[in-house]
C-alpha cells in the first residue's frame, strides 16, 4: 500500500487527481499506475486502468489476474471495479472510500453481486487511510482546471476527507 | 399488525438484504396481498436463491444475508413479517411465519409493455423508460409511421432517423469485422458529434478488440438468444480483454483532441499548480461532451461508467446485456443519483431487434 501511495503522489506532481495503485502476483509488482486523465485528456485513465495496460504490455496473458491483488489508494469507481470484476482480480485493498463514484459497495457493489460468469472478489478497506485523505485534500486545496466545471465527486470527496479527518 | 412496527422492520430488512446487492434495484422491496376485507399479508424480498434448493428454511439459517453472489433469480420470502425479531434477524416462531420462494423479473423493464405485465408478478418501482416506440427495426429497414409517436419522446423525428442511420453504420462495422475474427461479429460503435446548422460529424467508429485471438464465441447472427452475447463475454484468453468497442471510441476521441491542448503542468515545491494550454480551454471539448453513442450491444457496466466519466449526452443501443449490462441491464448507472453526469438511453423494441 505504501507503493501504492508513492503512485498517488506521482500524480500529484503530474498534476493530477492523486490515485495510485499496484497490481501484485505472487509478493512482486508486476504493474504500477496512477491517474493520468488530465495528462491523456481521457476521462477513463485511471490509476487501475494505467497499471491494467502495464501488465499486459510487459507479456503477461491476461490469465494472470486471477491471481492478482490490487492495492489502490482510493476505492475502485465503477468502472474499475467492473473492470476488476471482468479481470476476475483474486482481492482488492483499498484506502479510503469513494461515495460517488465508488463501485465496491459505496454506490454500487460491482465486487460481488450477482454475476455468474465472473467470480466476485473480496474488497478490503481502510490500510492508510488517514494517508489517502490527506492527499486528497491537499489536491482539492487547488483546482482541477482543466474539468468543464468544478468536479463535483472530488469536491464531495473532499468534503467527506475533511468530515472523517474530524472523526 | 401496528403500522410502526412493520415500518421499522421493514427498514431493517431494507438494511440487512439491499437489492441492489442482486442487481434487482428496479424491484420494490414488499409485496402486499389482500387476504381479506380487513387483512393484508406482507411479502419481502430477502435474498436471491439458487434454482436447485429445495429446504428452504434449511437453505436460509445458512445464509449469510449479504452474500447472494452466485445465485440465480429466484427469491425468497418471508409472510406475516409480525413474527420475526429483526434485533439479530432470527425467526423466533417457527409455526407461524413461512419462507417461500417468488419468481421476479430479474432485470429492469424496457417497455411499458414489459414493466405492465411484470409489476403483475412483482411490484416494480416507477421506472423512467424509454420510448414507448419502436424506433427503428433492422430487419425490416421500417422506421417510423406517424409524427404523433414522438410527442412523448426526448428527440425529434428529425434526431430519431438520424439514429436509425448511424445505427445501421454501428452494425455494418460489427460486420465488416467479421473475417477478423473467424466469422464472429464483434460489438460496433459509433461516436457521433452534431454540429448544429452543419453536419453531423463522425468523431469514432470501432468494434470489439478485445475478442481477437481468442476462440470465438457464438456468431451474434445465428445465436437464438442475441441476450446472451453482450460486450463483456469475453474468454481472458483475449488479448486486452477490456479493449471493448465503447473503451476503443472513447480513447479514439480522447487522442483526437490531445493535440489541441499542449498541457504543460508547472509545480512549484509539490504545492502551487499551473496549467497552460495552447488553445482557450472554454472552447475546446472535454472527451464526449454533446457528443452520442450508437451502439450494436447494450454496454457493460465498466463501459457504462467509462460513458459518465466521458460526460456523452445520449447512448442509442439495439441488444440488451442483462448479463452485465450497465445501462437498464444488469445496473442503471446512467440514473444513479450520487453520479453527477447522467445522459438518456434509448433502446429498440427487443423482439424486433435483428
Ligand atoms: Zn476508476
Ligand atoms: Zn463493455
Amino acid at each position: 500500500m505504501n507503493e501504492a501511495m508513492n503512485m498517488a503522489k506521482e500524480a500529484l506532481s503530474l498534476g493530477e487527481v492523486p490515485v495510485g495503485c499496484v497490481l501484485v502476483h505472487n509478493d512482486t509488482i508486476i504493474g504500477r499506475g496512477c491517474n493520468a486523465t488530465v495528462r491523456t485528456r481521457d476521462g477513463t485513465r485511471h490509476a487501475e486502468f494505467e497499471a491494467f495496460d502495464q501488465v499486459l504490455q510487459s507479456g503477461h496473458p491476461p490469465s494472470i489476474f486471477r491471481e492478482c491483488q490490487l492495492y489502490v489508494t482510493v476505492e475502485p469507481c465503477i468502472m474499475c471495479a467492473s473492470a476488476l470484476r471482468l479481470l476476475q482480480i483474486e482481492s482488492v485493498f483499498c484506502g479510503c472510500m469513494n461515495d460517488r463514484f465508488g463501485g465496491c459497495g459505496s454506490v454500487l457493489p460491482l465486487h460481488d453481486c450477482n454475476v455468474t460468469e465472473y467470480r466476485p472478489y473480496k474488497c478490503m478497506k481502510g490500510t492508510l487511510e488517514k494517508e489517502a485523505i490527506d492527499i486528497l485534500r491537499h489536491f482539492y486545496v487547488q483546482e482541477n482546471p482543466l474539468a468543464p466545471q468544478p468536479l463535483k465527486k472530488e469536491k464531495k470527496r473532499a468534503k467527506r476527507a475533511e468530515r472523517l479527518n474530524k472523526t | 399488525m401496528d403500522k410502526k412496527k412493520v415500518s421499522s422492520v421493514l427498514k431493517k430488512i431494507q438494511q440487512l438484504c439491499p437489492l441492489s446487492h442482486s442487481g434487482l434495484d428496479h424491484l420494490k422491496h414488499i409485496k402486499k396481498t389482500k387476504k381479506n376485507e380487513d387483512e393484508e399479508d406482507l411479502y419481502c424480498v430477502l435474498c436471491v436463491v439458487p434454482e436447485d434448493v429445495t429446504n428452504i428454511s434449511h437453505f436460509f439459517k445458512t445464509q449469510e444475508i449479504n452474500n447472494t453472489g452466485q445465485y440465480s433469480n429466484v427469491l425468497i420470502f418471508l409472510k406475516e413479517l409480525q413474527i420475526v425479531n429483526m434485533s439479530d434477524f432470527v425467526v423466533e416462531d417457527t409455526t407461524s411465519y413461512a419462507l417461500d420462494i417468488s419468481r421476479v423479473p430479474s432485470f429492469a423493464p424496457r417497455t411499458h409493455e414489459e414493466w405492465t405485465e411484470w409489476n403483475s408478478i412483482w411490484p416494480l418501482k416507477p421506472a423512467k423508460l424509454p420510448p414507448n416506440i419502436q424506433l427503428f427495426d433492422i430487419k425490416t429497414n421500417n422506421t417510423f409511421e406517424g409524427e404523433d409517436e414522438y410527442s412523448n419522446l426526448k428527440i425529434t423525428k428529425k434526431e430519431a432517423e438520424a439514429a436509425v442511420k448511424y445505427m445501421k453504420m454501428a452494425w455494418q462495422i460489427s460486420e465488416e469485422a467479421r473475417s477478423k475474427y473467424n466469422n464472429v461479429v464483434p460489438v460496433g460503435a459509433v461516436i457521433v458529434r452534431p454540429s448544429p446548422g452543419q453536419s453531423d460529424q463522425v468523431i469514432a467508429t470501432c468494434f470489439d478488440e478485445s475478442i481477437a485471438s481468442m476462440s470465438p464465441y457464438k456468431n451474434l447472427f445465428d445465436s437464438v438468444d442475441m441476450s446472451s452475447s453482450p460486450c463483456c463475454k469475453v474468454p481472458l484468453e483475449s488479448t486486452h480483454p477490456l479493449n471493448h468497442a465503447t473503451m476503443m471510441c472513447i480513447r479514439k476521441v480522447a487522442e483526437s483532441h490531445r493535440p489541441l491542448f499542449e498541457t504543460v503542468a508547472v509545480v512549484d515545491g509539490g504545492r502551487k499548480r499551473k496549467l497552460v494550454t495552447t488553445g482557450d480551454d472554454d472552447k475546446l471539448p472535454y472527451v464526449c461532451t454533446d457528443c452520442d453513442l450508437y451502439i450494436t450491444h447494450e454496454p457493460c457496466c465498466m463501459c457504462a461508467m467509462a460513458l459518465v466519466h466521458s460526460r456523452i449526452r445520449r447512448v442509442f443501443y439495439a441488444v440488451r446485456n442483462p448479463l452485465f449490462g450497465g445501462l437498464g441491464g444488469l445496473f442503471s448507472i446512467h440514473e444513479q443519483k450520487s453520479i453527477n453526469h447522467r445522459f438518456d438511453v434509448f433502446t429498440w423494441d427487443q423482439n424486433k431487434v435483428i
